[in-house]
């Protein structure tokens, strides 16, 4: 699991930001003593560090550059400002990435797991199988009993927030936030098209029924 | 000044000078003079006259040629009075430090204009920046307690955010040379982002984006672009149509740049008033109709063009459909 530091005086940002992260499964550690910033990054020796630029005791570039001295941990600036100064600034003293305020959920998470692949090997998802039926995301096909079919990128998305999410019901609305996030900007409908696109193509796997539907809740595999 | 003016000027002396010749030849004439005589004693008083009249025109001209290509030399006209040189003769000089004390009341007053407006565009820039902390805590919070309120609540957030957005934007207009950091940006991803940035807002009004077509790299300052393309999505979906607002986003390339079009089917524009959506706080039919134009954002968007180069141009059918497009010219310096 990636340790990711927060670096953030404002209580209740970094308190959701933990919260966020944690359930993003990341694991999360928060700086609160804000006079001795530099040793705490030493103990927790990161994967990531979130750094605010505007702090109590030393602003944020002058940290990010001061952490550079001892450590390449990808850093990624939370900040309130935005000009092309702050922007230049942060990434000419070391940093790697910069959002400003107040920053799309989705977009912090892309950021954050684009940094962290960059030290690592990507880590690319495997197939997933439920009740007989396998889903190969990297392939793009759902596959039971020796019979394979092709699913369209859309279509993937759907089976695989659905796969990820088996046994619970996934609402309409997450679907399509889901998709929406994928940069997939289809509506209501669309997603009704595509669900029934999807059970079409599972028909001939013989396992139509994999997809219920759950009046006014929304979908279930 | 012509010469006809500036004999305008001087008629009282001529005047003086022509009678003056005219009552000493009757004088001369009564004492006995000849007609000859009389003659040559004018053309000597005549003449030096003449003579020294005719210098002061040379004179005047060149001085005011002077002062006139000193002033197109000029970038502040108002400093004017700092940079000539004084004038010698008492009557001008009089003049000349009346009118500089008026210019130097009016450099004190435009100064003060100035850092009035520069502190009021700084303490606008402040207060945006300190808007955003609470603005992200409710983001944050909404997201880890994802209901149907929260997201409610997110989608008023988001639109909160794009006001926000559009004062600072308004306030950093007149120094967006000072606030770019011109980049090579991907297309698809800054629309991208104008649409993550709005995606409560968009899902909420059911909402169809369609980018297939779209790719290729522009040079420009991403947080600009990405400002101007939210804007011009929530437009779309503020003047949606009948049916279910449909946008499509594209790019063309062509020899001279790319061309990004957004088109979308709402209720479009009328033909009367297509010519003047980009002018400040022009909010036409369709706004008035409508509870919450306010005529700024077309015009930002006209105007961020201009700063950053790029060719804006927008078409519509009433009643069917709008087009806006953003042609980025190819610039071979930028490439170096």
């Amino acid at each position: 699991m990636n340790n990711i530091l927060i670096i953030e005086d404002e209580k209740l940002i970094r308190e959701e930001l933990q919260t966020l992260l944690s359930n993003a499964g990341f694991a999360v550690s928060c700086v609160t003593d804000f006079e001795n910033v530099l040793a705490q990054v030493r103990a927790e020796s990161p994967d990531l560090i979130l750094l605010d630029i505007s702090l109590p005791a030393q602003n944020g570039y002058s940290l990010c550059a001061s952490i550079r001295r001892f450590s390449e941990v990808p850093i990624l600036f939370l900040t309130g400002r935005s000009t092309a100064m702050d922007e230049l600034q942060a990434l000419t003293l070391g940093g790697d990435d910069f959002i400003s305020k107040p920053y799309n959920i989705p977009i912090l998470l892309a950021r954050i797991n684009v940094l962290l692949k960059r030290g690592q090997a990507a880590g690319q998802s495997g197939s997933l199988t439920y009740s007989g039926i396998t889903l190969d995301p990297v392939a793009g096909t759902l596959s039971a009993q020796e019979q394979e079919i092709e699913l369209t990128k859309t279509e993937l998305k759907i089976m695989y927030c659905l796969f990820s999410h088996a046994g619970e019901i996934v609402s309409r609305l997450q679907l399509v936030e889901y998709l929406w996030d994928n940069e997939i900007h289809i509506d209501d409908n669309t997603l009704s098209v595509n669900i029934m696109r999807i059970r079409e193509k599972l028909r001939v796997l013989g396992k139509e029924e994999l997809i219920r539907t759950k009046r006014g809740m929304g979908y279930k595999i | 000044m012509r010469f006809s003016d500036w004999l305008r000027d001087k008629r009282a002396v001529l005047l003086v000078c022509f009678a003056g010749a005219l009552f000493f030849s009757a004088l001369l004439w009564l004492f006995g003079l000849e007609a000859g005589e009389i003659c040559l004693l004018i053309i000597c008083f005549l003449l030096p006259a003449a003579g020294l009249l005719l210098w002061d025109w040379l004179r005047l001209r060149k001085q005011l040629s002077h002062l006139r290509s000193v002033m197109d030399a000029l970038d502040k006209k108002y400093l004017f009075a700092e940079i000539v040189d004084a004038p010698v003769s008492a009557w001008e000089k009089a003049y000349f430090d009346l009118m500089k004390s008026a210019m130097k009341a009016m450099t004190e007053e435009v100064s003060y204009a100035n850092r009035q407006g520069r502190e009021y565009r700084e303490f606008i820039e402040q207060w945006i920046h300190e808007m955003k902390v609470p603005l992200t805590a409710i983001r944050l919070i909404c997201e880890n307690h994802k209901t149907e309120e929260a997201r409610k609540i997110l989608t008023q957030t988001e639109l909160l955010m794009q006001g926000v957005e559009r004062v600072l934007f308004y306030a950093r207009l007149g120094s967006v040379e000072k606030d770019y950091l011109i980049t090579e940006v991907s297309l698809r991803a800054c629309v991208s982002e104008a649409l993550a940035q709005n995606k409560q807002f968009l899902i909420q009004n059911n909402v169809c984006v369609q980018m297939d077509t779209l790719t290729g790299t522009v040079y420009s300052d991403a947080k600009w672009l990405q400002f101007m393309l939210s804007q011009l999505i929530v437009n779309s979906v503020k003047y949606r149509g009948a049916q279910p607002p449909v946008i499509t986003v594209a790019s063309h390339e062509q020899e001279n740049g790319i061309t990004l079009t957004l088109s979308d089917n709402g209720m479009g524009i009328r033909e009367s008033e297509i010519s003047r959506v980009f002018e400040k706080g022009f909010v036409g039919s369709n706004g008035r109709a409508g509870d919450n134009a306010t005529g700024i954002g077309l015009y930002l968007c006209d105007k961020l063009c201009e700063r950053l180069g790029i060719g804006i141009d927008i078409q519509s059918k009433a009643g069917e459909s709008t087009t806006v497009l953003l042609h980025f010219p190819k610039s071979d310096f930028l490439r170096v």
